[in-house]
């Protein structure tokens, strides 16, 4: 679940509205496609899955995840992860290099940026991804500890 | 020759003082005054373990602007002097995740249950879904995959949202652990500074350490001294000179008390372990006493009659002197230390001043004003029998407050912010100190007090007892693993799952670490600490209920307010002990030396202490420090009975006793107009004394 957030801490970096996900699941060696809108506000963030009718709104701490219109409820362990990782997402957007320092380090590899965990995050993730163009984030890609990837693909804004 | 040889002694002191400075010892150390040595031991102990070294940051709010200023605070604390770690997630540190990842099958909670084919088979059926339907990410755990292993790390006695720190309502929190305790007073003024800094640039930033009371409260305590000390001496100057009218005698008189404080003092503070600064404060004011030797000669003209000696001053300092000589022995430092300071310079000055003072030309005082007793005086024995009715009426209505705190400087607006900050922690808990002979020996003793304490926080919330982990591993080394893997590995390739995908599931249950050597020492950043004084182990435990480990002889409550009250408590029977030793004594020399005004002389005593503590069961409650108040009163009473008893010029006694009086009250009964209540407490003792020692003089028969 964290490793999604972490995709979207990087999207909002790119102030995009729209996005398309590819999933690859080592597990079952099978990839699935996932598409959706995310929108800031002040202190928080939404994120929508228009053709699953799925939904996450956080705002100032506060979670809840939609399916359809049914409130989901999530266990305190996984509410707490969520919760953190929303926090790095609107962290990021906020332009908050401080926090991309802190916790990769950074170098860059074929015009793409490497970001490699440090401490905490080496626990789940391998490396991620990144491509820019006209200095907003188009394409990236996350690596995780159990050989699982997601790819992120940016819409133009003129697809939009 | 002979009258220079006042200043010749004060020249001499002052040599000795130069000569053997570099052997004088003053300790600062306040808690060594009143404590018994093994609660300071134990003080010391906790202090070393970093209780009373914490200070809480925080910041108002839930925001990104509040987390955003709590990063930033958080980053500047930490480079202060003086900060040990600085703590605002509930995310473990690097040393103590390491720990947690090493030690997880011992640590987390394992379901031995023996799953059968079908349950295997549902559980992996689970995870497939939700990893193929979740909208959200749900990554499969290759190594625990039946999720047989629940680790819980929410243990912290602090409040959080996510993974942040938060005081109540209030907003976000920051634990800090110092190098700082209350009684460093420069360090702590220091950090104090430098954390107000910090601070004033955040709106709705509000901090608490234990030692903002020291540095607070100090500078007040030292502004109220201040003026008491001009008051006093501005008061003390005006009534020797206002009486005296010389300066010579003036200077001699004061040369004479000067010289004997620091013969004391020198005394005291070369050959006296830890003599206290209070003790040298106290003792220093004492002296003053003296110069009702002064005023007795020269108001009986005894320097211009060249006598040898006066038996009622002789008298009147035997008396004392067997008071402080008996108070000496007391088990309370600080009453002990201050009456050997007293029976020091006591005798210095009653030596000087009847046996140097009659070679320095003193001229005879003139009596202007003649002293005249009131109108109706009272009986003696009526006297005696009033005293004896208000001093029972005290014990019946005497109420004793051990609070310490009550003498302190009462800091509202910092005892406000300590009562905000006491929400921070979502149990209330109590510090013990744990002691053991072994680190192992230790560990056992805190999963003790955690089987008694629910709700405790100490080693044993991270740390598995030997005998928890001798099971644990039994558990784990008795389960079948290799069956359970081969079981998942068949029924997930059926499911749709990659071969052998989970063919690494449960391996890291093969080799298990040993739970002997488990560094204690990486848990500082949650403020538990390990101290090893000589072979043995000391660490502090937060327990719900003190009453549930009373029985425990190696756990001791570290609550200052408990430990004081209990020194408090000790200190009034040990006083009262003495104070009746000094009475029967006191009686003795009284029968010995008055006879047949044995009342008359004995009201001296009877009378001020039954008037100062009728007000005070009366208005208020008894401290410790109205104790030692209540030991300067029988001081400075026995020698007004043993004059005015025994002397045949009544007008120029009064007038001695009068101008003793309103010395003795420039010295200490100024503290009345303290606002501390430690000082204030020794001034109404000593102004109530005064004012009923005065009605004796003017109105008893």
């Amino acid at each position: 679940m964290k490793y999604l957030f972490i995709l979207f801490t990087l999207i909002c970096s790119l102030h995009a509205e729209g996005f398309h996900e590819e999933r690859y699941s080592y597990a079952f060696d099978k990839t699935q496609k996932f598409q959706g809108d995310i929108q800031f506000s002040d202190y928080g963030v939404k994120i929508v899955y228009n053709d699953l009718n799925k939904s996450i709104l956080y705002d100032d701490g506060d979670l809840k995840v939609y399916d359809g219109k049914k409130l989901l409820s999530l266990d305190e362990v996984q509410e707490q992860r969520m919760g953190v990782f929303l926090d790095i997402l609107i962290l990021v957007h906020a332009d908050d290099t401080q926090f991309i320092k802190e916790n990769f380090s950074i170098s860059l590899e074929d015009g793409m940026e490497i970001l490699t965990p440090k401490e905490e995050m080496k626990q789940y993730l391998k490396k991620i991804e990144l491509k820019k163009a006209d200095a907003k984030i188009s394409f990236i890609k996350v690596y995780f500890k159990n050989d699982d990837t997601i790819t992120i693909n940016i819409d133009d804004d003129e697809t939009n | 020759m002979m009258k220079r040889i006042n200043y010749f002694i004060f020249a001499l002191l002052l040599l000795s003082l130069f000569i053997f400075k570099d052997s004088i010892h003053i300790s600062t150390n306040l808690l060594a005054l009143f404590a018994p040595k093994e609660s300071v031991e134990k003080l010391y102990i906790a202090n070393e373990l970093g209780y009373s070294k914490e200070m809480f940051i925080a910041v108002k709010g839930f925001d990104r602007r509040a987390k955003k200023d709590l990063k930033q605070i958080a980053e500047k604390i930490e480079r202060l002097k003086g900060i040990k770690n600085v703590v605002y997630t509930t995310l473990p540190d690097q040393k103590i995740q390491n720990y947690f990842n090493q030690y997880y099958p011992l640590l987390a909670t394992f379901d031995s249950t023996k799953l059968t084919k079908e349950e295997i088979k549902k559980r992996l059926n689970s995870l497939f879904i939700a990893q193929k339907h979740n909208f959200f990410y749900t990554p499969i755990d290759k190594n625990d995959p039946l999720k047989l292993f629940v680790m819980n790390r929410n243990t912290l006695n602090v409040g959080h949202k996510g993974k942040y720190l938060i005081l109540a309502d209030y907003g976000y929190l920051i634990k800090v652990t110092t190098d700082v305790d209350p009684s460093q007073m420069e360090a702590a003024k220091r950090l104090y500074k430098d954390v107000k800094s910090v601070i004033s640039s955040y709106k709705n930033v509000i901090a608490f350490a234990g030692f903002f009371y020291s540095v607070e409260n100090s500078a007040k305590i030292k502004a109220d001294v201040k003026w008491i000390v001009i008051l006093s001496t501005i008061l003390l100057l005006t009534i020797y000179f206002g009486m005296l009218r010389s300066v010579k005698l003036l200077m001699h008189t004061t040369l004479t008390l000067m010289s004997s404080m620091i013969f004391a003092a020198l005394i005291c503070t070369t050959t006296i372990e830890n003599f206290g600064v209070l003790s040298l404060a106290f003792g220093t004011s004492l002296t003053a006493v003296s110069i009702d030797y002064f005023f007795h000669y020269y108001f009986h003209s005894f320097y211009r009659k060249k006598k040898v000696f006066d038996k009622n001053v002789f008298l009147g300092y035997l008396t004392t002197l067997s008071a402080f000589a008996i108070f000496a022995f007391i088990p309370v430092p600080m009453i002990s230390q201050i009456s050997i300071f007293a029976l020091l310079s006591l005798t210095f000055a009653y030596l000087v001043f009847t046996f140097v003072f009659p070679f320095l030309d003193i001229q005879e005082h003139r009596v202007k004003n003649i002293q005249k007793p009131f109108k109706y005086r009272v009986p003696a024995y009526v006297v005696t029998l009033f005293s004896l009715v208000l001093l029972a009426y005290s014990a019946y209505h005497l109420r004793f407050d051990n609070d310490i705190r009550d003498l302190d400087y009462q800091n509202i607006k910092l005892q406000k912010l300590q009562a905000v900050f006491a929400n921070a922690n979502k149990e209330k808990l109590s510090p013990v100190m744990v002691e053991a002979s072994s680190q192992k020996e230790l560990l056992q003793r805190v999963h003790l007090l955690a089987k008694r304490s629910a709700h405790s926080f100490s080693f044993a919330t991270f740390v598995p007892s030997q005998k928890e982990c001798d099971i644990q591993k039994r558990r784990l080394k008795e389960y079948d693993f290799k069956r359970l893997k081969n079981i998942i590995n068949k029924e997930a390739k059926q499911l749709g799952f990659r071969e052998n995908y989970f063919s690494l599931a449960y391996d890291f249950t093969d080799k298990l670490p040993s739970c002997e050597h488990i560094d204690l020492h990486i848990f500082q950043t949650y403020n538990l600490a390990l101290y090893q004084k000589g072979n043995k182990f000391y660490s502090i435990a937060m327990v719900d209920d003190l009453n549930k480990i009373k029985d425990l002889q190696f756990a001791t409550p570290m609550n200052a307010q408990v430990i004081f009250s209990k020194v408090a408590n000790q200190m009034l029977r040990d006083i009262l002990l003495y104070s009746s030793i000094v009475l029967i004594v006191i009686i003795a020399l009284l029968i010995f030396s008055v006879r047949e005004r044995f009342f008359y002389a004995l009201n001296y005593i009877l009378f001020p202490l039954a008037v100062s503590l009728g007000i005070i069961a009366t208005f208020f409650a008894l401290n410790i420090m109205n104790l030692f108040a209540l030991i300067i009163l029988i001081a400075i009473g026995i020698d007004y009975g043993i004059y005015m008893s025994a002397s045949q010029q009544k007008s120029k006694t009064m007038l001695a006793i009068k101008y003793s009086l309103l010395s003795t009250f420039a010295a200490f009964g100024v503290l009345i107009f303290s606002s501390i209540t430690a000082l204030n407490s020794i001034g109404l003792v000593i102004t109530l004394g005064c004012t009923a020692i005065y009605l004796l003089i003017k109105g008893m028969r």
